[in-house]
């Protein structure tokens, strides 16, 4: 790009120039279509967050089936080579010298090695296989922040919370009003959905402190049971199946080693959960005391 | 759209009034999702859910006006959440395409600033999806940063931290040092 197309500074005027621009000049499909799967989607239809294309469990289901078909056809190709040795041998012996056993076992490696097994690239089998194992339990990916960004007020560091695995968490699209801290020192971060693939989603929020993170979940399932909240809650957060204890109303429970607690409130079931971070069960039930 | 009208549809959120509401914001809804997502289908599909999660969840939209921001919020949390299910979020090598004006369009006339808004339209494709959000909120929807902060239930140091940190990619973009980054309009700091 020639010096002269460089804008010397960025102004506001040409970063909202430059999103009208690309508003405006995007090519969307047509709007009758997407109209009709929305009124759809209203009357129950469709459920949103169906996304159709590509997905991994498709995908490793295609390459385990690549390589069953391969591994039969290995067998096959074995087996033929089996087979095919009576005919040798059926041969007359002046014709057909015969084998020795260094020469059979060179024989079947040359024969294994042309086995059509390059045909799975390796990064496909791998991701097929693998694709969940690469995060922890809980991923902070923090980002960098230059020394100029002195200016800005980060007093509310931006710690993304990026997974929380094996919690399936993801951000909540709508959103309810989640209150700004907990107590003096754990703040609101993130409103999170926590998903099923089986039960009813869940809305949370991410709370940080210094070392701690804590998650709050509401339930907005109606004539639920604190059975089923707890099991449901399972589901997502691996919750233990059984409840440590039961005092002044709260169900004390575990998640992955730290201590969760769970409460009915309006006929809404809640629970406080430590995802990471030093705080006992005692102090949680504090925290509750808190929350307003 | 006026703000009277807008306030007055999404009041009365009847199958009209969401036809007339879809019809205004359905191509800035899609730009967004395909902005983040590169992929037509799917940007058509998170367009679609956002929409239907707008209109099953107006209730908890408090100032109308806001509408098209609120729903752009929406659209880049479930886009973002796409991502983060089909772990795609490298966002640096997604494919870039110039499905808009291309810099031979303009005249003489507006040509120095059509190419400047042009580079910095390619600039803003590459922003991470949780800055592009912050920028759009802050620039296309005009709103301050205790707004933004309110949509995304962030803090406010939070969404000024990302703002600033998407004029720094911006900058880095375009290959103009930090200082022109801090934009002259100061816009960042506007509350």
């Amino acid at each position: 790009m020639p010096e002269k197309n460089k804008p010397e500074q960025l102004s506001d005027e040409l970063i909202r120039e430059a999103l009208a621009r690309e508003f405006e000049s995007i090519e969307a499909p047509p709007v009758d279509e997407c109209w009709s799967r929305v009124e759809a989607g209203l009357r129950g239809g469709r459920k949103p967050g169906q996304i159709r294309g590509f997905s991994w469990a498709r995908y490793a289901a295609v390459a385990a089936a690549v390589l069953l078909v391969i591994a039969l056809s290995s067998i096959g190709i074995m087996q033929m080579t089996e087979f095919a040795s009576p005919m040798v041998e059926e041969t007359p012996a002046e014709e057909a010298p015969m084998r020795t056993a260094d020469e059979e076992v060179d024989a079947l490696q040359v024969e294994e090695a042309d086995a059509p097994e390059e045909e799975v690239s390796a990064p496909e089998v791998e991701e097929a296989e693998a694709p969940e194992a690469e995060v922890g339990i809980l991923e902070v990916e923090e980002a960098e922040v230059p020394e100029e960004a002195e200016e800005v007020d980060i007093s509310t560091e931006e710690v993304v919370v990026s997974a929380l695995r094996p919690f399936e968490i993801t951000v909540d699209p709508v959103p309810p009003e989640w209150q700004e801290n907990l107590n003096d020192s754990l703040f609101f971060e993130e409103a999170v959905l926590l998903q099923a693939r089986e039960g009813p989603d869940y809305q949370g929020a991410i709370y940080l402190g210094e070392e701690e993170v804590l998650l709050w979940v509401k339930s907005a399932v109606e004539q639920e049971e604190m059975g089923s909240f707890i099991e449901n809650l399972g589901e997502h957060i691996e919750v233990e199946s059984r409840p440590v204890k039961e005092d002044n109303g709260f169900i004390h429970f575990e998640s992955a080693g730290q201590p969760g607690l769970a409460w009915r409130e309006a006929d809404q079931y809640q629970a406080l959960v430590v995802v990471s971070g030093p705080v006992s069960a005692d102090q949680l039930e504090s925290i509750t005391g808190d929350i307003e | 759209m006026q703000p009277e009208e807008l306030k007055k549809l999404v009041k009365k959120n009847d199958n009209d009034s969401r036809r007339q509401l879809f019809e205004a914001y359905y191509k800035k809804t899609y730009a967004v999702a395909y902005n983040i997502l590169r992929n037509r289908e799917n940007a058509e599909d998170i367009t679609q859910d956002a929409f239907i999660k707008a209109f099953q969840n107006i209730s908890q939209l408090h100032d109308e006006t806001k509408f098209g921001a609120w729903l752009a919020v929406i659209t880049s949390n479930l886009a973002r959440n796409y991502l983060k299910r089909e772990k795609r979020i490298d966002y640096t090598d997604r494919e870039i395409i110039n499905d808009g004006a291309s810099e031979s369009d303009y005249t003489e006339e507006s040509a120095l600033r059509s190419l400047e808004v042009e580079r910095i339209r390619k600039a803003i494709k590459k922003l991470p999806p949780d800055h592009y959000q912050v920028v759009v909120l802050q620039y296309y929807y005009d709103l301050r940063v205790e707004e933004i902060a309110k949509l995304l239930k962030l803090s406010p140091g939070t969404v000024k931290s990302r703002l600033y940190r998407a004029r720094q990619r911006l900058a880095g973009e375009l290959e103009l040092n930090n200082d022109s980054a801090c934009l002259i309009d100061r816009g960042g700091e506007r509350e």
